[in-house]
C-alpha cells in the first residue's frame, strides 16, 4: 500500500481522471473530496459489507408463512396490486 | 427445465427465464443464476431462487409495491453493465428481510436489484441516494402512501368538482371526430363553433 503524506487541500491524482483532496482534518476524522468519473463508483466500504449483512440476513427467510400473522387490514393492502 | 430447491421441491422453469447476475449478489457471489416465483398467494412478494443451490432464495418486492414513489439513478457504468436501452427495459425490486415479528419486514432499497427484462441481466447497485435506506419499513411506507393516496384523491375531487363549474374542456376533441365522419351532415357546422368556445 502507498502512503502519502499531504496537508489540508492538497489533492491525490489517480490515473488520469481522479482527483482526491483532502478538505478537512478533525480531531479523529478527515474530509476528504473525490472527483472522479461518473463511471466510476465511490462509495464508503460499510455500505457494501452492510448490504452483504442484510443479504445473508434476507435469505434466512424460510417461508411468507410469518405473514399470515398480520392483521388482516395489513394483508388486504399487500394483497392490492398497485398499477 | 427442472430445477432443485429447498422450499419448493422439484420444479420446472423455462431456460429463457433465468435472470443472470455475472456477479452474483453481495455476499453470494457465486450465486449468478436466479428465477422469479410468483407466491403462492399473488400477493406482492416473489421469491428470487437460485437455480444452482436449492437452498438459497430471497423474497422480493417492487418499490413501488409499497412506496408512493422511488426514483433510482442508474449510473452510467450500470446501464453499460445492463445492457439498458430504455427505461422500460428495468425491473427494480428490493430484497425483502422479514424478522420475528412481520409487521417490522422491511425492504432493502439502498441496494435494489435491477434486472433488464430484454437481456436478462442483472445487478445488485448501491443507491447513490443516502434516502435510501437498507432497512425500508415495508409496512409503514405503505401506510405513508395509502394516507398520500388519501390525499391526492380528495385534491384531484376538488378539482374535479372545481372543472364541472367550468366548460367542459375534454368534450369537445372527442366531439369533433364524430363530426368529422360525416363532414356534410349538418352536425359538422354545430362541432366547430365548440371548438372555438374552447380556446
Amino acid at each position: 500500500m502507498l502512503v502519502l503524506t499531504r496537508r489540508i487541500n492538497e489533492k491525490i491524482i489517480i490515473g488520469d481522471e481522479i482527483e482526491i483532496v483532502l478538505v478537512d482534518i478533525g480531531k479523529d476524522q478527515v474530509k476528504i473530496g473525490i472527483n472522479a468519473p461518473k463511471n466510476i463508483k465511490v462509495h464508503r466500504r460499510e455500505v457494501y459489507e452492510e448490504i452483504q449483512r442484510e443479504n445473508r440476513l434476507a435469505a434466512k427467510t424460510k417461508s411468507l408463512d410469518a405473514l399470515k400473522s398480520l392483521p388482516q387490514e395489513i394483508l388486504k393492502n399487500l394483497e392490492k396490486k398497485s398499477k | 427445465m427442472k430445477i432443485q430447491t429447498s422450499r419448493f421441491g422439484e420444479i420446472e422453469i423455462n431456460k429463457e427465464d433465468i435472470v443472470e447476475f455475472p456477479e452474483g449478489l453481495l455476499g453470494f457471489e457465486r450465486a449468478r443464476r436466479f428465477i422469479v416465483l410468483n407466491t403462492q398467494d399473488g400477493g406482492p412478494f416473489r421469491w428470487l431462487q437460485s437455480t444452482e443451490i436449492p437452498d438459497l432464495a430471497f423474497v422480493v418486492i417492487e418499490p413501488l409495491q409499497f412506496m408512493f414513489s422511488y426514483d433510482l439513478e442508474i449510473s452510467d457504468s450500470d446501464v453499460a453493465f445492463l445492457g439498458v436501452k430504455a427505461a422500460e427495459d428495468v425491473l427494480l425490486y428490493g430484497i425483502v428481510t422479514i424478522p420475528e415479528n412481520p409487521r417490522d419486514m422491511t425492504a432493502n432499497l439502498q441496494g435494489p436489484l435491477v434486472i433488464n427484462i430484454k437481456s436478462r441481466k442483472a445487478r445488485q447497485i448501491v443507491s447513490a441516494n443516502s434516502s435510501h435506506s437498507l432497512k425500508t419499513g415495508i409496512i409503514s411506507e405503505m401506510e405513508k402512501r395509502a394516507q398520500k393516496l388519501k390525499e391526492s384523491q380528495a385534491t384531484q375531487a376538488s378539482q374535479a368538482s372545481q372543472a364541472s363549474q367550468a366548460p367542459q374542456v375534454p368534450e369537445t376533441p372527442q366531439a369533433a371526430p364524430k363530426a368529422s365522419k360525416a363532414p356534410e351532415s349538418p352536425k359538422a357546422p354545430q362541432a366547430t363553433p365548440k371548438k372555438g368556445g374552447k380556446g
